[in-house]
């Protein structure tokens, strides 16, 4: 019986196998379809869930952003101008008049604040700060009152070190006191 | 001579016969079998290449549709994050705020509580408070010392200042833990007092203490 007549007696088997190699030859050409469809689709899928999750995080941002934008021009209106030392000095001069205290130093630091400065551990990006040293001559009941009065004055300050001695006798009610001020800038 | 391959004799066995001429003459025959699997196997093949067609189908609908959608609310999308852009430039304004005032306590309320735990016989003559940098491998941390000094009729007016200091929450602070040392000099022969020196480091380095259950 030759080859021909073999292939005559099985003719499915010959159409079978036809299909057969039909198909495993699709499958190698195409392979790699559905995963870059399947890859392609989940890529979608994050980016839908991003912009649904944007458009929830989004919700009421615009009224919290106006009201956060009317709370920081309230800060720039308290914030002290670097370039005006004068003006600034004064300003701790004036507070003779407001306590009952003499007030004999009032000494800018003009080296970088360590803490609130470049690489410090509170940096500050949008602001500089001013460091002043004060010294005062009052009693208690003054210098806590000014220590007060510093924290909640118009500028934005913080007393961050200070020295409190007693001077004069036993029964002295007399202090001095040096105070270590920063106080919130314009960027310079 | 020519022949066709008709004519050619078969191969002589000793049995006399040529199988390949012969009927077949088996009982069961086998002959479906190879047509069956063969069948069965392209159909397996076809259905896989099928199968694989209608999902690739599927995918491609799923994505234009995805695409579509993604196309639609691109112009919102991009209004969106432009306003959460704005919002996180200007709330870094509120970082720095927060950032500046990052202390444990303010000096006036500070001075105020450390008074309040002052035993009668004990006396200030320096209060002093200092910020400092402390550094751990590469972390950098603000510590604060508030040194006291004065004198004190009774030494044991000392220990009680300390453990008072000690025990009262003046000195808890959100992940700061503080610790106490204190010092006491040579006695003063004319006003018989002792002059001492009580330090209180306030530091994230140190653990803080656990608050014991009320009950």
């Amino acid at each position: 019986m030759s080859k021909i007549d073999i292939i005559k007696s099985y003719p499915l088997v010959i159409v079978s196998l036809v299909i057969t190699l039909t198909c495993v030859a699709f499958t190698f050409f195409r392979g790699d379809r559905i995963a870059t469809l399947e890859a392609r689709e989940t890529a979608l899928y994050e980016q839908i869930r991003l912009i649904e999750k944007n458009k929830i995080n989004v919700n009421g941002l615009n009224e919290d952003l106006a009201s956060l934008k009317e709370v920081v021009g309230g800060i720039e209106e308290r914030l002290f101008d670097p370039e005006q030392r004068a003006v600034n000095t004064r300003f701790f001069y004036s507070y003779e008049d407001e306590f009952d205290m003499v007030i004999t130093k009032v000494a800018e630091d003009a080296t970088e604040d360590p803490v609130l400065g470049k690489k410090g551990p509170n940096e500050l990006k949008q602001y500089s700060v001013l460091t002043y040293y004060l010294s005062v001559k009052t009693d208690f009941h003054e210098f806590l009152r000014f220590l007060h009065t510093l924290h909640t004055d118009e500028p934005i300050m913080r007393v961050s070190e200070f020295q409190l001695f007693k001077v004069g006798g036993k029964d002295s009610e007399s202090l001095e006191a040096q105070i270590n001020v920063r106080v919130l800038a314009k960027a310079e | 001579m020519a022949s066709s391959s008709k004519d050619i004799q078969p191969h002589w066995r000793p049995n006399f016969c040529n199988t390949s001429a012969l009927p077949d003459i088996k009982v069961v025959r086998t002959n479906f079998m190879i047509n069956f699997v063969c069948v069965v196997v392209a159909l397996v093949a076809l259905f896989f290449v099928l199968e694989r067609e209608y999902r690739a189908h599927g995918l491609i609908a799923e994505v234009e549709r995805m695409d579509q959608q993604i196309q639609e609310v691109t112009p919102s999308n991009e209004l969106a994050l432009k306003e959460s852009e704005a919002f996180k430039s200007v709330s870094s304004n509120i970082i720095d705020i927060e950032n500046f005032y990052d202390a444990p306590e303010t000096m006036h309320a500070l001075i105020v509580k450390v008074s309040k735990l002052r035993p009668e016989g004990l006396s200030f003559d320096q209060f002093i408070v200092q910020e400092t940098l402390g550094k751990k491998g590469s972390k950098v941390y603000v510590e604060y010392k508030i040194t006291l000094a004065g004198d004190v009729e009774d030494p044991i007016l000392l220990s009680d200042f300390k453990a008072a200091v000690e025990n009262s929450d003046v000195f808890e602070f959100e992940a700061r833990g503080f610790k106490v040392d204190e010092s006491l000099m040579a006695r003063n022969v004319t006003t018989g007092i002792f002059p001492y020196r009580l330090s209180i480091l306030i530091s994230p380095q140190i653990p803080v203490k656990e608050k014991k259950a009320e009950g």
